[in-house]
């Protein structure tokens, strides 16, 4: 019997077994697959806080300010690259252009506009789905007062590769970079920007390195070892496109976390029923067990709470089938919140869809929509799973999932 | 104003104003074509990518028939690039109209349609999804054809015969003098320019609008205007043509395109010639319909949805007749035996699959008139030129050969400049659109062309944004040549926004399933990762 078994192994689910695990409990995270941090660009959003709060229902009326900022610094305890700052921060897009983010890694965050000084750019030749031109002329349009160049650079392991035309991903670079090989190519290029740039007499000129597919944190857990040499210009990480190295390393970093606070972990398992205590009428029920597929057997995982974090349409945790017919949650087969409106003309308006999910209390125990009553007494909801929000278009997406984790740890 | 003159204006970049267009240049008849949008963008890529056999119209409509077999044969040969030769397959179901099938064997047999009953036991081993409850499947010469492909090789012939054309233009009014049409008014969309062209005769091809083209100038023209709808999946289900041996009817046509089939139709007459929009009723329908071959057809996954207009012509039989019951058959109509004006000549009805004899039958008239006796040679000269093999084995060795393939098909005697460029700078041979395997030297390559607008219109030249993503990863990966090729980064947001919306209108009517969860990573990769700004919502 765990206090917990957490569902999911997304941002919400991490943030929820791992805050459990450091309060004591024992915990154990079920998952099918590696969720969606895959496409984690490194940033977290948290958005317009008090203007979602007065949207009916939005997961953000669930939690006080206090929960959140709560949930802020658990981020930056587990993680303490990751800076909190009064106003939003800005960084990089994959493309060059400038993003804000409310929680992003120290060297991430942008320069000041206002200042003038030089990037260079170092473009690793062959780089997939990596665009130097466009960078450059964003950059350029994005810190009018600043100078940016170029200098393409090649590592000696992929020369051969390189030369077939074939390109290399991102996640393949960042693995370079935190190799040694990779820290010393990096030390060599960047002295010889430091030379080239920084010639003679004139008046020191700030010069950042820019550097697409870096990632300089989650280090101590995630054992990937990098070296954590200095270099002698300040280097800043670019935010990530997909499949993204910092999603990889960060779910990495936090499944280490997890474990090593004595969470227990089944990769690969699928969650797919439960069983029951049986019901009695007019009261919530409670769940005893979760019954989960993996390797062609049914286990049966019997917890004190359950917290539910299969991460909505994208996740997987809610099916839509054929002409909308069949709409349901996977696990507990819950009750969801189905939008009449389904979707906008517009590709990249807020969608009706997006809003889909389970209807909690303030505990985020699912509820009956139409009776508005408590349908399972010890299954928290979190994440992505939760009704009424929009993490594209409101750009809510760390914030919430972050929060609501952390808040279904505190109710173990 | 800007005024040139010809000898023959054909309006309309479909399958016949291209078959138009080509014919008359081999002639040696100076003509140009102008077209509103793209090339394709109507009726010539709004269908299912079927090149009949004749066997659909073998009981109610022998002409079309026999026109449909004649011409099948004809474009295996000459156009044998834009088809794939799948064949097809009739099944019978249990329960299905015997007397039917005795008809349609004799029809047939009438017009010359070649069947092979295929063993019950050899049809599900070839195809395996195929329902249990077929009782009988015959094999005919149906294939599948590429309407993008045979359009733009179309163009391509006709410009080396000195065949011009113009797209984004559109034809604003028919030039009048003296009960006499001389020539055009059109406007020029992308610079505004007003166009006045002169010519001898004016070829109004415009499908679906050519009731528009003709009431420009006071002409009656009767056409239907038939709305079909289809149904894209993301994969083969099928390798052959499946249709259902009946009375043809709704949703009883599979077709396999490259990586994905195609599945229609439906029928509903409408007012509008671009009435695109697909109703969600008629996708319920549809699948519904599908089961009867496709068994656990709710299953599958549905890419996206979109419709075409049938611009049939409504003789004076048909007149009682709805959409399913107007014959295929096309018609040539004399403006000056029917409205007593000279120089004006309308083409209606048809099907893709005789767009070279609707063209050729046009250009015979045109040539008469003119007096020119040049014999039509269409139906011996292939669309493509014989292939240098020397670079296309280069193709094969640089991108590897499926991908070479494609790109020798889709860029004939222009492949040696693509192929030249990947081999100077090999990582130019990384694909932007994965599904069908076009290459970063083949979009540059693309964009060099004047007709080349949008990324839509490279959607259309190139096929990227049609396979499963519907262009998220690979609007993304075409942004460095958008960039330089349009200038600059608001173009190319706008232009992601556009090819975005364009797919979403196909996406929106069969939003669930792994396609809905597709959205999702669209919107996560364009709103979050690139953050792009969201739009307001219209509501």
């Amino acid at each position: 019997m765990w206090d917990a078994v957490v569902v999911g192994g997304g941002l919400a689910g991490w943030i929820a077994g791992i805050r459990a695990a450091q309060r004591g409990k024992k915990v154990l995270l079920v998952t099918e697959g590696v969720g969606t941090l895959f496409y984690f660009s490194g940033i977290f959003d948290y958005g317009d806080i008090e203007g979602l709060r007065h949207l009916p229902k939005h997961p953000y009326t669930l939690f006080n300010s206090e929960a959140i900022a709560q949930g802020q610094h658990f981020v930056q305890e587990i993680c303490p690259e990751y800076i909190i700052n009064e106003t939003p921060q800005s960084a990089f897009t994959v493309l060059g252009t400038v993003r804000q983010g409310d929680l992003m890694p120290r060297n991430m965050i942008l320069p000041d506009r206002q200042e003038q000084g030089r990037f260079v750019l170092l473009v690793p030749e062959g780089l997939k789905d990596f665009f130097p031109e466009v960078v450059i002329a964003n950059m350029a349009r994005e810190f009018p007062g600043w100078q940016v160049s170029a200098k393409r650079m090649r590592v000696d392991a992929l020369a051969e590769w390189v030369k077939l035309g074939k390109s290399v991903s991102s996640i393949d670079y960042s693995a370079i970079w935190r190799s040694e090989e990779g820290q010393r190519v990096l030390a060599h290029e960047i002295e010889e920007i430091k030379r080239q740039y920084q010639v003679g007499n004139k008046p020191q000129e700030k010069i950042v390195v820019v550097l697409p597919s870096l990632v300089k944190e989650y280090v101590d857990f995630s054992r990937t070892k990098p070296c954590i040499e200095e270099f002698s210009l300040p280097v800043l990480e670019m935010s990530s496109f997909v499949p993204s190295p910092h999603g990889r390393y960060f779910a990495e970093y936090l499944k280490h976390r997890f474990t090593d606070l004595g969470g227990e972990l089944m990769i690969g398992a699928r969650a797919v029923s439960l069983n029951q205590e049986s019901p009695s009428e007019n009261k919530a029920r409670t769940c005893q067990e979760v019954i989960v597929n993996s390797k062609g057997k049914s286990l049966c995982l019997k917890g004190k709470k359950f917290i539910l974090a299969t991460g909505g349409l994208l996740g997987g945790g809610i099916k839509v089938g054929m002409a909308r017919k069949s709409i349901h949650e996977g696990v507990f087969d819950l009750p969801l919140f189905v939008p009449k409106e389904w979707s906008e003309p517009q590709f990249f308006a807020s969608q009706p869809f997006a809003q889909i999910g389970v209807e909690t209390d303030e505990l985020m125990r699912p509820l009956d929509p139409a009776r508005g009553e408590v349908v399972w007494d010890n299954v928290h909801v979190v994440g992505r799973m939760l009704a009424h929000w929009d993490p594209w278009t409101q750009r809510c997406g760390g914030g919430v999932s972050v929060t609501s984790g952390y808040v279904a740890a505190e109710l173990v | 104003m800007r005024e040139i003159s010809t000898q023959v204006v054909v309006i309309g970049g479909g399958a016949t104003g291209v078959g138009i267009l080509r014919d008359l240049s081999m002639r040696g008849i100076p003509a140009l074509l102008l077209e509103q949008g793209d090339l394709a963008h109507g009726t010539s890529s709004r269908f299912h990518g079927l090149l009949h056999s004749g066997g659909r119209y073998a009981v109610k409509d022998d002409k079309a028939a026999q026109e449909c077999i004649e011409e099948n044969i004809i474009l295996k040969t000459i156009a044998a690039h834009c088809i794939e030769d799948t064949y097809g397959w009739f099944v019978f179901l249990k329960g299905d109209d015997p007397n039917y099938l005795e008809l349609w064997l004799q029809g047939c047999d009438q017009v010359g349609i070649p069947v092979r009953e295929v063993p019950l036991e050899e049809g599900f081993r070839l195809e395996p999804l195929l329902t249990r409850k077929a009782a009988r499947i015959f094999e005919v010469p149906d294939a599948t054809v590429d309407g993008f492909k045979l359009l733009w090789s179309n163009v391509k012939s006709a410009e080396k015969y000195g065949g011009t054309y113009q797209t984004y233009c559109k034809v604003q009014s028919l030039w009048l003098e003296n009960g006499r049409v001389i020539g055009v008014y059109a406007e020029d969309l992308i610079t505004g320019e007003t166009l006045r062209v002169r010519s001898e005769i004016v070829v109004n091809a415009a499908g679906p609008w050519s009731a528009e083209i003709a009431a420009m100038s006071g002409f009656n023209v009767d056409v239907l205007k038939d709305k079909g709808s289809l149904l894209v999946f993301n994969q083969r289900l099928f390798n052959r043509v499946i249709n259902r041996l009946r009375v043809p009817g709704d949703g009883d046509i599979f077709v396999p395109h490259q990586t994905v089939t195609v599945f229609g139709t439906t029928s509903h007459t409408v007012e509008l010639p671009d009435d695109h929009q697909v109703d969600e009723q008629d996708i319920t329908y549809l699948i519904e319909l599908g089961q009867n071959l496709l068994e656990g057809i709710e299953r599958q996954r549905i890419v996206r949805s979109f419709a075409g207009i049938r611009p049939l012509y409504e003789s004076v039989e048909d007149q009682d007749q709805e959409g399913r019951g107007v014959s295929r058959n096309f018609v040539i109509i004399d403006h000056q035996k029917m409205d007593g004006v000279q120089g004006l000549v309308s083409i209606l009805g048809g099907k893709l699959t005789t767009y070279r004899l609707m063209a050729e039958k046009v250009s015979d008239w045109v040539a008469a008139k003119l007096g020119v006796h040049t014999a039509c040679r269409t139906a011996e000269e292939p669309l493509l030129n014989e292939q240098s093999a020397e670079v296309w084995d280069k193709a094969r060795q640089l991108i590897g050969v499926a991908a070479a393939d494609k790109m020798m098909e889709r860029l004939n005697e222009q492949a040696g400049a693509v192929v030249e460029a990947i081999a100077r700078q090999p990582l130019l041979g990384q694909f932007v659109c994965e599904c069908e395997m076009v290459t970063q030297a083949e979009v540059i390559h693309a964009l060099q062309d004047p007709a080349v607008n949008s990324l839509d219109d490279l959607r259309r030249q190139t096929r990227l944004g049609m396979g499963t993503c519907q262009g998220a990863y690979c609007s993304y990966r075409a942004t460095p040549m958008i960039h330089e090729a349009f200038g600059g980064w608001e173009r190319t947001v706008k232009e992601y926004r556009l090819l975005l919306a364009e797919r979403w209108r196909g996406i929106t009517p069969v939003l669930w399933g792994e396609q809905l969860r597709e959205s999702e990573l669209a919107r996560a990769l364009f709103l979050n990762v690139l953050d792009l700004k969201a739009e307001e919502s219209e509501g």
